[in-house]
Order: structure tokens, then C-alpha cells, then sequence
């Protein structure tokens, strides 16, 4: 089953500032986009834009999902339709037990309702996967999480919520080897049903991940996109390219 | 005016059959009344003195003494009729009887209020729990009129251990609610309240709880409903080495108008209190949270710790806060922390990002804020809780 | 200009000075006019004082400040010419006085401004040098009295307009009373390079009961400006009732610092607020030593989005002295902030208060508050207290307040102790880590002062 996300022309804007500038992606089942660029290049604007984050104003361009209209729809109607979209900087829910957040996300995403114990049962299995103790069960959503459990817990949700679409954010800062590993294995895995979007900043997941296409983002825009050649060129001459 | 009240209630008291110490008593507690200020708190006047004056409509008060009596205006059902509570009718209780001490005790804590509901209550239980209690007792109290002014003891014994859960709660919309709850607890024993309010949406209500506490005390309290509540703790710790610990949790909307007041005075040595409110207020509902923790000389190496929170969800909601401190020594540590904030956009598009609906991510959100944090161990009373 | 090098000591003083113009005690309208007619001021001013008089003789005292019943404003005289510039020659300076300034070891130019004598020749050249400096700028600074006569216009828009003279009780005396005090103006886009007290560090003016000081920041503008100094200021007045109102126009800058000890039985109570307009930033940096009853309550109205407060203020209070202060932010534009800091200490039976208010009414969105008081009590007789008020009606605004009293715990002791540090050593150690926050905001030779200031207090107060 194809499924694809076409981004045409977006550019998008808060308050004054024009951020994303006539953006074109297209990322299909199977494939894996990386997306690379210097801090304040738009990388983190575009995520947010996708999953339809009401500060930033969408001034021209589509998002289609498998040929439908996004921009209609509301966050969390996105979420639902198959598109996972990982925080760069996850926040930190007080009081929220992280098992039961899981449970709602899970459940609201397969329209289904399922038992503590079954779903315990669900996430269990993909703890140890991870490499996260079953104590996590007892906190709070990100409260007291170091930045590597932070992402870990992103890659739990990737993992249960098994989207369409996958637009990972700097899931791999801050991972060590062992987690880095994990997740690459997880997004081989999941790749014959799922397309990704992974924004990173250096290019140490390329050597666990091979990309179908690398772009380079500058200044709101894409300005170059092509194979892993294109990666060597940046460690050698930087963002100066393109 | 004065003078008419005061005839009513003297020939009221005279004409009935209630023990002669207890009329002195509540004569007593009238000329308090009237003696005092609305608002005896200089800190708390300018906010309080106007909004007070809502609960004293004498003309009604007058009404109720001189057809009520004594007529029941509660119901008292005890949900778990529990072995080693004995509780008794306050007005049966008798001259010579040592528990009158309990209903006559004065604290530091004088309000007018607190006086006149004393003075007229009209119905009131006096509750002993004993150590030979089994199982805990579940009280649900359920104002079946248009105006309630009643008066509750908790004495828990020496060495005792209990469990309390105590409910408000009324079924005429627009009733007037004056409750005095006070509760003593003896040497080394430790109570668990939970007390849970949820009253009609026109109710008016002021709600004094004096804690006067020799031992350890844990209270957890939810309060919902009603139009204009008043709710007033008054602790006071005055054994050595005790624990006092308190979590409030407000539910505010509609144009509720709720006024919150908790003193905590650290009298004992060695004494730790750690009070946390949470609130949230939505739609046009008016908050006003103040608490004042105070450490007397004497009462060394105590520990208090206060925190106030408040989450805003409407436009036109308002959370006024005052935590205040006295600390009138120095081998203490004390520490009180407040925030009144909004629900995080960044929060919401994060549940969001995961599928869940707005209506669910707020629900997630406010709940995990009022609730996060309360160590319940005990599932049942969690669901009592979350039920909300 | 040199180094300055003061070496404070404290002790009482019993003399009394003989003032050359005192009036009796009491007031009324004729003495209002009176003192208008002596300085020369023009009728607007005149007029001004007398309003406020009427606004003071009928409003009350404030009830609310613990101590302020020992205060009897009749037993005042209310105007001293001590604190004229024009005195005679420093012969004429009585000899008490002289051996004060000499045991405070403050040179001799300050002696003279000190001692109420023209200023002599070295000092008048240094303030006459630097006044010519900063007019090449446009930068305006001089006593208030000269403002209302030399600048008429630019006085007349803004004297009592942030602090009305119908405030309070206070105000309205010093509207009425007041003498001396400083007046700045800075053009547009002007950064005064360093803090303003610094040019004459000892102004007698500030010897006045009733300082009235008025600064003004056109758009741009950046100024700090230091009032009192640590030298222990000798005052026979028993209330100082100052006003001093800050304008800071859009994108401007002011730092107001105040260092303020007092030596005896003074009642100081004085009103200060800023406006702070669009994306400008006020701050309140103070100081309080000593002094029978202090109450302030810096403020800051921030009127126009982006405009920022920043209001930093530190107790120290002895022996049968209570320091009553707190600050005040009012958020009155969207996409404001408030960041609030008090520290305290008190001992020996001292009293400090803190009393807060900070406001964000519906509309003032996004509007952010973070408010922290830290108290230090190192007894049981003394008396901390801390009263924060919060109103808050906007929403969207991130309100956060932290509070916490403690004292020098025994472990912190012990472990000073176990690297050799004795015991009074390590207090000053750890009060002046406790104020520490306060003293990076003083440029680098008022920071060596203060610390000497707190570590005289404590060494008189611990012993």
C-alpha cells in the first residue's frame, strides 16, 4: 500500500516573517528523505507546518496526504490520518502519566479502544526494544527526562503508533551508539510501510540509514537536493553550498 | 436591627431545650460576632470586605431562627456505618459532659462569620474515632434546605489511626450553606480526610474547617460547584514533630466566584506542613487564593512549604493570589512558591501531534495539572477524584 | 577622577546642628508660600505645592505600615536650610561635624559639600567640568530646585505626572515640601556613559528631607543613576518622604540605584514609579540599611507592548529597625515583563517586610511576571514577613512566584569552620554570597562599598 505526502510550493509565515519559502518535498512509502541545514533554516518551521501548528500561517502552497487536501484539516486530524510528526524539543506534560497518554494516543490513532493491561502488554514489549526501564510506566510525560530518554520516548511513539508518514525532527541528538542503532534498525523496519522525513543537523545517521534523497535547506528554501554525494560536499565546503 | 437579631435568637434559645451551656455558648459566640470586623485580616481587607457582606443577610437569618429551630436542614448519611465511631448530636450533649471543650474552643483565628455559624447552628455532630476503628467512615452531607448553618467536630483520639471521607453537597439550587467544620486530633495519631465538595450551581456557601492538630494529618480535598464559595482553613499545629499536609484541588467556571483562605501556623516545634492548591478557572470564573503561613517563636526547626497554581482557560477568568509568610524565628525553613499560567500551545500541539482531540488534550492537560503530583495510592479514591 | 576610598564606621550621633532657617513647627498655607517665595519659583510651581497641601492635610495616614503610628508629623520642622548649598566657609563648619567626615575618612572636597559649604575649588571645578560635558551632549543634570527655573517647559510636562500628588499621603507632603533632589534629561538616542552620581558623589542636596528627583529618557536613551551613597548619611530629620518619578520613553534605558544608610531614628517613606513606554526597560536596583522604618515600593507601569521592569531590592535590618519594602509592576500593554527580586536579612530583633503587588488586568496579552523573595533571619527575635499580591486577569500571562526564608544553616557553618574560615568570616561569606545578586548590578566602585557596608553592619550586629 503507497501512501504519500506532497508538500507543493509552501511557504509559510509568522507574525512578519516569511520562514518557508515556495518549499516542493514529496516522500512516498519506502523512501527515506534527509533534510539538512543550518540553524534557522526554516527545518523545525516546516515540521511544524505539516502537523498544522496555528502560529504559522500558511500564505501560498498545498500539503496533500495520498492526493487530499491538509491544510484543512486540524493537527491532531493529521495525526490521525497517518502522519507522525516528532518534537525537536518534546515538551513536558505535568501530571501526565506517561501510559495513559500513550493509551489515548494509541487509541485515538487506530479508533480503538483497548484495556490497561492489554496495552501495558503493547508498550512493554517495545520498552525494552528501546531501552527504556519499565519505571518510565510511572512518571510523567517527559518530566525529569534526560534529553537522550526525551527522544527515546519519541521513538516509543514511533514505534506504537506505526504512521504512514514519519517526520522525525533530530530524533538522532543526543543519541548514543546503542540508541542510535535502535533507531535505525526501526526505521529500516518500518520502512516498506512507512515514508520518512528525518531532519538532522550532522550526518552521523547516514552511516546506519540510507537515504533515497538528501535536501539542503537555506534560508527558508530547499536549495539543493540530491544523493549522498551531496553530504560530502557539505562536510567539505559546509552550508556554503547551494 | 441589631437589637431585633439579637432578641429573636435569645428568645429562640431560651425556648428550647438544649442544654444550658451550649445557650451560653452561642450567646457568647453573638456578641463576638458582633463586636468584629467582616474582614479581621489587614493583609486580606481590601479584597474581602465588600464580597463578604454577601453572606449576611440578617433579615433571612432571622426568618431561619424563628422557623426553623431546630429542625434538621442535613441530612447526615453515613455511607459505611463503621465500628469505633461514635458520633452524637452536638445539642444532646450535656453539662458535665468533657466533650463540650471541644465545642467551645477558640482558636487564633478569629472571623465574624466563623462566629455567627456558631452562634446559630441549628444542626451539628460531634465525631469521635477511637482506635478500634475498622474500616473508614464515609459521610455524605446533604443540605436539603434553603439555608444550613451547621457546626461538625472531628475529635480523633489519642494514638488513633482513621480514614475520613466527608462530602457536601445540596439539592436546592440556590440554597445558603454556613458550615463550621472543626477538627482535633490528639497525640500520635494520624488522620486521612478526604473532603469533597460539590455543590448546585446558585449556591452560596462559606466553609470554616479549623484543624487544631496534635498529630499527623493528611487532608486531600476537590471542590466544584456553586456560585459564590468561601472556603476557609484554618490550621494550627501545635505538637512537636508533626506533619500536616494538604492538597486542594479547585474546579472553577461558570461566573463562580471562589475565595480561598488557608492559614497555617506552625505552634510546635518541629512541625512540617506542605500545602499545595491547584486551580483551574474557566469560562468567567473569579478566583482568589490567599494563604498565609505563619512560624511562631518557639516553634523550632519547622518546615513549611506552600504552593499555589492556577491554570487560566477563558478570557475573562481571574486568579488573585496572596501566599504570605510570618516567620517570627529563625531555625526554620519555609518556602512558598506561586504560578498562574495558561495552557502552553506547545503542550496542546504535542497531544495533538499524537491524534488526540482538542476536547481529550485539554482534558489530559488540566487533569494531569490538578491531579499530578497527589500520591494516590488508593484506587478507588482516584476514580472519586477523576471523576470530574 | 580618582579612586574614592571611604572607610565607614557606625555610631551614634548626639549633637545637635543648628539649622539657619527652620520653621516652626506645623504647617500651613502660608509657610507653603513662604518657601515658594524664598526659592523664587514661578506661580505654576506655587500652585502645585499648595494643591498638594490641601490633598495632604485631608488624607490619613496610611494604616497599613506597622510603625508608622510613632511617626507625629506635627513634632516635624519641616524646612531646614542646612541643606542649602550657599553656606558659609568650612571654618564655620562646626568641629563635630568635621571630625565625622574626617573618622569617615572622605576627602576633603566631599567634606565641604558634606559640610553644607560652597563647594571648594577642586570639586566645583570636577562639577562644573563634567555638567559642561555632558550639556555638549544635551544631556541636562542638575538640582531640581535650578530645573524649575532654567527649564521650565520640559518640568512643567512631567513634575507630577507619574506620581501625582494625590497619590498618598507622602507624596502629597513632598509635593508640597520638597527641596532639592536631581533632574536629568537625556536627548534622544544619548548613552550616558557612566552612572550620573558618580560626577559629584556627595551632593548636599541629598541631605534634603523632601528630594524631589525627576529623570527623564527621550527615545533611545540609556542612563543610570546612583542616589545616597554608602557613606553613612547623617540626618537630624526624623522623616524623609522623597518622590522620584523615571520616564522612560520607547526603546529607552534607566537604572536607578539606590544605596541607603541611614544612622539613626529615621523614618524614610518615599514614593518611586516609573512609566516605561514601548520597549523600554526601568530598573529598580535599592538598597536599604538601617533606618528606624523604611517603606518603598519601587514601581514600574509598563504603558506600551514590549516595555520590561526589572526591580532588585535588599533589606538589612538590625536592632529595633523595620524595613517595609517591595516593589510593584503594572502591566498595563501586551508583551510585557516583570522580573522582581527582593532579598532580606534581618537580625537581632530586626523586622523586614516584604510587600508586592504585580498586575496584569484582561488585555495586556502575553504579559510575563516573575517574582522571588529570598529572607535570611538569623534569630528568634527577629521578624521576616512576606506579603506578594497577584492579580491576575489576562489569560495568556505566565505568572510565577517563588518565596523562601531560611537561615545560616549549621552545615554551612561547620563546613566554613572545616576549611579554616572562621565563624564571622564565613557569615560575611554567606551573607554576601545571599546579596550577591545585588552587587553585580553596581558599577565596580559602589560594589566594593556596599560590600564594606554590609560587612560593617554585620560586624556591629553579630559582634
Amino acid at each position: 500500500m503507497e501512501n504519500r505526502i506532497d508538500i507543493e510550493k509552501l511557504s509559510v509565515r509568522i507574525k512578519e516573517k516569511n520562514l518557508l519559502r515556495e518549499v516542493s518535498l514529496h516522500v512516498k512509502t519506502g523512501e527515506t528523505h534527509i533534510l539538512m541545514g543550518p540553524n534557522g533554516s526554516g527545518k523545525t518551521t516546516l515540521a511544524r507546518a505539516i502537523l498544522g501548528d496555528k502560529r504559522y500561517t500558511v500564505t501560498e502552497g498545498r500539503i496533500e496526504f495520498n492526493g487530499a487536501d491538509m491544510l484543512k484539516l486540524k493537527p491532531h486530524e493529521r495525526a490521525r490520518m497517518g502522519i507522525f510528526v516528532s518534537f525537536q524539543e518534546p515538551v513536558t506534560l505535568q501530571g501526565v502519566n506517561t501510559l495513559s497518554f500513550l493509551k489515548a494516543s494509541y487509541e485515538s490513532i487506530n479508533s480503538t479502544k483497548v484495556t490497561m493491561s492489554e496495552f501495558k502488554n503493547i508498550v512493554g514489549k517495545n520498552l525494552q526494544r528501546i531501552g527504556l526501564p519499565e519505571s518510565v510506566n510511572e512518571r510523567y510525560v517527559n518530566e525529569g527526562f534526560s534529553g537522550g530518554e526525551k527522544k527515546k520516548f519519541e521513538l516509543l511513539q514511533l514505534l506504537l503508533l506505526k504512521p504512514k508518514i514519519a517526520i522525525l525532527d533530530e530524533i538522532d541528538t543526543g543519541l548514543d551508539l546503542d540508541s542510535m542503532k535502535v533507531l535505525s534498525n526501526a526505521v529500516n523496519e518500518m520502512l516498506p510501510e512507512t515514508g520518512f522525513l528525518i531532519i538532522t543537523h550532522n550526518d552521523r545517521i547516514l552511516k546506519h540509514i540510507k537515504p533515497t534523497l538528501v535536501h539542503v535547506m537555506k534560508e527558508g528554501s530547499i536549495t539543493r537536493s540530491g544523493g549522498l554525494e551531496l553530504v560530502e560536499e557539505i562536510e567539505k565546503g559546509g552550508y556554503k553550498i547551494g | 436591627m441589631a437589637d431585633l437579631f439579637k432578641s429573636y435568637i435569645d428568645m429562640k434559645l431560651n425556648m428550647s431545650s438544649i442544654p444550658r451551656w451550649l445557650i451560653d455558648y452561642k450567646q457568647k459566640e453573638f456578641k463576638e460576632f458582633r463586636s468584629m470586623e467582616f474582614e479581621a485580616n489587614p493583609l486580606f481587607k481590601k479584597d474581602s470586605e465588600a464580597r463578604e457582606k454577601v453572606f449576611l443577610n440578617e433579615g433571612e437569618l432571622i426568618d431561619f431562627i424563628m422557623n426553623k429551630g431546630l429542625d434538621k436542614t442535613v441530612d447526615y448519611r453515613f455511607n459505611k456505618k463503621s465500628d469505633g465511631v461514635a458520633y452524637r448530636d452536638i445539642i444532646s450533649i450535656g453539662d458535665d459532659d468533657m466533650s463540650r471543650s471541644l465545642i467551645e474552643y477558640q482558636d487564633n483565628y478569629p472571623d465574624k462569620m466563623r462566629h455567627l455559624n456558631n452562634a446559630l447552628f441549628t444542626t451539628g455532630k460531634l465525631i469521635d474515632l477511637r482506635d478500634d476503628i475498622s474500616g473508614e467512615l464515609d459521610l455524605t452531607e446533604t443540605t436539603k434546605d434553603k439555608l444550613e448553618i451547621s457546626k461538625d467536630v472531628f475529635h480523633v483520639e489519642k494514638g488513633s489511626q482513621s480514614r475520613v471521607i466527608l462530602e457536601f453537597t445540596n439539592e436546592i439550587e440556590n440554597a445558603r450553606i454556613y458550615k463550621n467544620v472543626d477538627i482535633f486530633t490528639e497525640e500520635d495519631s494520624k488522620l486521612t480526610m478526604f473532603i469533597r465538595q460539590n455543590f448546585r450551581m446558585e449556591t452560596i456557601a462559606l466553609i470554616n474547617i479549623g484543624v487544631h492538630s496534635r498529630g499527623d494529618i493528611e487532608i486531600i480535598s476537590v471542590d466544584t460547584g456553586g456560585k459564590i464559595i468561601r472556603y476557609k482553613v484554618y490550621a494550627e499545629l501545635l505538637s512537636g514533630n508533626t506533619n500536616y499536609k494538604e492538597n486542594k484541588i479547585m474546579i472553577c467556571n461558570g461566573n463562580q466566584d471562589i475565595d480561598v483562605t488557608d492559614f497555617v501556623r506552625h505552634v510546635g516545634k518541629g512541625t512540617k506542613s506542605v500545602v499545595n492548591f491547584r486551580a483551574s478557572a474557566d469560562e468567567e470564573a473569579k478566583v482568589v487564593i490567599k494563604d498565609i503561613i505563619t512560624i511562631e517563636e518557639g516553634a523550632d526547626n519547622s518546615d513549611a512549604l506552600l504552593s499555589s497554581n492556577g491554570i487560566m482557560l477563558g478570557e475573562n477568568t481571574k486568579i488573585n493570589s496572596i501566599p504570605a509568610l510570618e516567620i517570627k524565628t529563625s531555625n526554620v525553613k519555609a518556602k512558598h512558591s506561586a504560578s498562574t499560567r495558561h495552557i502552553d500551545y506547545q503542550n496542546e500541539a504535542y497531544c495533538f501531534s499524537r491524534g488526540i482531540d482538542e476536547k481529550e488534550t485539554k482534558k489530559i492537560i488540566i487533569n494531569g495539572f490538578l491531579l499530578g503530583g497527589l500520591e494516590l495510592k488508593d484506587e478507588a479514591l482516584r476514580e472519586r477524584i477523576e471523576m470530574n | 577622577m580618582g579612586k574614592l576610598e571611604i572607610k565607614a564606621d557606625r555610631y551614634d550621633f548626639k549633637e545637635d546642628i543648628d539649622y539657619k532657617m527652620r520653621f516652626p513647627n506645623g504647617l500651613s498655607e502660608k509657610t507653603i508660600k513662604n518657601l515658594s517665595d524664598i526659592k523664587g519659583e514661578p506661580n505654576w510651581m506655587k500652585e502645585f505645592r499648595l494643591n498638594a497641601y490641601r490633598f495632604f492635610s485631608r488624607r490619613p495616614m496610611p494604616s497599613w505600615i506597622d510603625g508608622l503610628d510613632q511617626l507625629n508629623l506635627d513634632d516635624i520642622s519641616y524646612f531646614a536650610l542646612a541643606s542649602e548649598k550657599k553656606s558659609t566657609s568650612w571654618d564655620e563648619v562646626p568641629q563635630k561635624i568635621k571630625d565625622t567626615y574626617d573618622k569617615l575618612g572622605i576627602p576633603e572636597a566631599e567634606k565641604k559639600a558634606l559640610g553644607g559649604v560652597e563647594a571648594m575649588f577642586d570639586s566645583t571645578v570636577v562639577y562644573n567640568n563634567v555638567r559642561e560635558e555632558l550639556k555638549k551632549e544635551g544631556i541636562i543634570f542638575c538640582d531640581t530646585d535650578s530645573a524649575v527655573k532654567d527649564y521650565p517647559e520640559l518640568v512643567k510636562k512631567y513634575f507630577g505626572k507619574v506620581v501625582s500628588p494625590n497619590d498618598n499621603k507622602f507624596a502629597a507632603l513632598n509635593s508640597a515640601l520638597w527641596s532639592g533632589g536631581s533632574f536629568i534629561y537625556v536627548p534622544k538616542g544619548v548613552k550616558v556613559k557612566l552612572p550620573l552620581q558618580a560626577y559629584f558623589r556627595i551632593n548636599a542636596a541629598n541631605l534634603g528631607q523632601f528630594e524631589r528627583t525627576l529623570i527623564i529618557a527621550d527615545e533611545g536613551a540609556d542612563v543610570t543613576y546612583i542616589e545616597g551613597c554608602s557613606a553613612t548619611t547623617y540626618s537630624k530629620e526624623s522623616l524623609h518622604a522623597a518622590v522620584v518619578e523615571i520616564i522612560a520613553m520607547k526603546g529607552a534605558h534607566v537604572k536607578y540605584i539606590t544605596i541607603q544608610s541611614w544612622v539613626c531614628d529615621v523614618f524614610s517613606v518615599s514614593s518611586k514609579r516609573a512609566f516605561a513606554y514601548e520597549n523600554a526597560y526601568v530598573e529598580w536596583i535599592d538598597a536599604n540599611v538601617g533606618a528606624k522604618l523604611t517603606a518603598k515600593y519601587p514601581s514600574v507601569y509598563m504603558l506600551e507592548p514590549g516595555a520590561k521592569a526589572n526591580i532588585l531590592s535588599i533589606a538589612f535590618a538590625d536592632k529595633d529597625q523595620h524595613q517595609d519594602a517591595g516593589a510593584k509592576a503594572v502591566h498595563l500593554a501586551p508583551a510585557t515583563s516583570s522580573v522582581i527580586r527582593s532579598k532580606s536579612i534581618c537580625l537581632n530583633g530586626g523586622r523586614t517586610t516584604y510587600r508586592g503587588l504585580v498586575k496584569i488586568p484582561r488585555g495586556s496579552r502575553d504579559s510575563s511576571t516573575s517574582v522571588t523573595c529570598d529572607a535570611l533571619i538569623f534569630d528568634d527575635y527577629s521578624r521576616t514577613d512576606t506579603y506578594p499580591y497577584m492579580e491576575i486577569s489576562e489569560e495568556s500571562a505566565d505568572v510565577s512566584h517563588e518565596a523562601s526564608v531560611g537561615k545560616i544553616g549549621d552545615d554551612q557553618r561547620l563546613y566554613m569552620e572545616s576549611r579554616g574560615i572562621p565563624e564571622n568570616e564565613g557569615i560575611n561569606m554567606i551573607v554576601l554570597g545571599f546579596v550577591g545578586e545585588f552587587v553585580k548590578e553596581l558599577p565596580l566602585e559602589f560594589a566594593l562599598e556596599f560590600n564594606r557596608l554590609i560587612k560593617i553592619n554585620m560586624e556591629n550586629a553579630v559582634g
